[in-house]
């Protein structure tokens, strides 16, 4: 676990000066100063918190995934999408963080902004997703377009963190600490999905966990031969790929962002592993997929190589909802 | 005699507070040489394993105690202070509650 939550540290001293301060006639509670988002209403009538809730460690390996719909859609999306990095692991973790109708429309407003300074990053993965659809759909992908591609991307995505900096000292500034608490769960998340989804090893046997390939061959119809060729061309292919991913670089970014947004003060501006850790997220996630689908070309029927042309150009030209990302 | 009584007197002045800070305070000589503590004793092994991350990161939770909750096969998840995963083992009653309302919980899709 990379999180320390210094300040749930010092939970039970503050709880017992703050049971303290209102028994000496002190007018606010714990409750009320950790009011949850005012949309919630219900949770916002919520009781002040029991001082000994009867709380117990769970499991270190999360459950098995039985996957639904909205799991498998965020999957498939981090497959695809890697622009922006963690900046973008922060604007999806908007979407479901409960905010108050007094909040959105900050919200909306400052997750507008962010997509604007991430413009340059999403033009240039769509490119290089645009390559590669083309490359798939003639039989021949054109290594050193690719390539050149994902060089603009990883420099395009590293000026995301400095170009956002603002708009996310505002974003504290607007979440509650709790809702602060939440997004840093869900950046986390976003994280860990993204990096299961774009791991080296790619399982495509029945037994696997499922990964790219075993999803493509349902889409377009491979069969076991052909998978096996793509496995084994994979597996050759992004061994010998010129940049790897370190997860511990992402996981520093993280730690010290969390505890950075956690705190009641935040200033983006002194995070300075943020350009790196988001270029580097873009850049290994477009050479996996260019790698994969390098694997996967030689061995498509032309009509397969027409519905995986089609499914690569359907990313490309993924648009974000109103409301989403 | 007098001259002796003094310096004895002197003596139990400086030699009894030494004294008495020294049996007040054995504690660090003790912990130095005790054996490091057990390490914590493994979960049983029907401890309810957390939420995937998929699950996380598209669920809007429950806010409770100040911190985020989030409803996952039958309990109530929350992130411990070390960063692991803990859960209620008696349901508070406002999350009892609360979990009528659950399914009204946004499940964020991000379509492909």
């Amino acid at each position: 676990m990379i999180r320390m939550r210094w300040k749930w540290m010092l939970g039970p001293a503050l709880l017992t000066t703050l049971t303290m301060g209102v028994a000496c006639g002190g007018g606010s509670t714990p409750a009320a100063q950790n009011a949850p988002a005012p949309s919630a209403a219900a949770s916002a009538a919520a009781p002040a918190p029991a001082p000994t809730s009867d709380v117990a460690a769970a499991g270190t390996t999360p459950a098995a995934e039985e996957e639904d719909e909205s799991m498998a859609d965020l999957k498939a999306h981090h497959r695809h999408h890697h622009h922006g990095g963690f900046a973008m692991f922060i604007a999806m973790s908007l979407d479901s963080l409960g905010t108050t109708p007094d909040q959105d429309a900050a919200i909306v407003k400052l997750r507008d902004d962010m997509h604007a300074k991430m413009q340059p990053a999403h033009d240039a993965e769509k490119n290089v997703l645009s390559i590669l659809a083309d490359g798939v759909a003639a039989g021949r992908i054109d290594k050193g377009k690719v390539d050149a591609a994902i060089e603009k991307l990883s420099a395009a995505s590293a000026g995301v963190h400095d170009a956002i900096a603002d708009s996310l000292n505002q974003l504290h500034g607007i979440l509650t600490p709790q809702q602060r608490i939440a997004l840093v769960d869900k950046v986390e998340a976003h994280f860990n999905v993204w990096h299961h989804a774009n791991a080296e090893e790619e399982t495509t046997t029945k037994e696997g966990h499922g990964g790219h390939l075993a999803k493509l061959a349902k889409e377009v119809g491979l069969s076991p031969d052909q998978e096996e060729k793509i496995r084994a061309s994979f597996k050759t292919s992004i061994g010998k790929a010129k940049e790897h991913y370190d997860r511990g670089e992402g996981d520093a970014h993280l730690k010290a962002f969390g505890a950075a947004f956690e705190a009641d003060t935040f200033d983006s501006k002194t995070l300075t592993t943020g350009g790196p850790a988001n270029a580097h997220i873009a850049a290994w996630g477009a050479t996996r997929i260019a790698h994969f689908y390098e694997a996967v070309t030689p061995v498509l029927t032309p009509d397969q190589r027409t519905k995986v042309a089609d499914i690569i150009r359907h990313h490309a030209n993924y648009k974000r909802t109103p409301n989403g990302t | 005699m007098n001259r002796i009584q003094t310096i004895f007197s002197r003596t139990l002045v400086v030699a009894l507070p030494l004294a008495a800070i020294a049996i007040a305070a054995p504690a660090p000589a003790r912990a130095q040489d005790a054996p490091p503590p057990p390490p914590a004793p493994a979960p049983p092994a029907d401890v309810p394993p957390p939420p995937p991350d998929a699950y996380i990161a598209t669920v809007q939770p429950e806010y409770y105690e100040g911190r985020p909750v989030y409803w996952f096969n039958g309990n109530w998840f929350f992130r411990g202070p070390g960063g692991g995963w803990n859960y209620y083992h008696t349901e508070p009653g406002f999350l009892h509650d609360r979990r009528a309302h659950w399914n009204e919980h946004a499940r964020y899709h991000y379509h492909r």
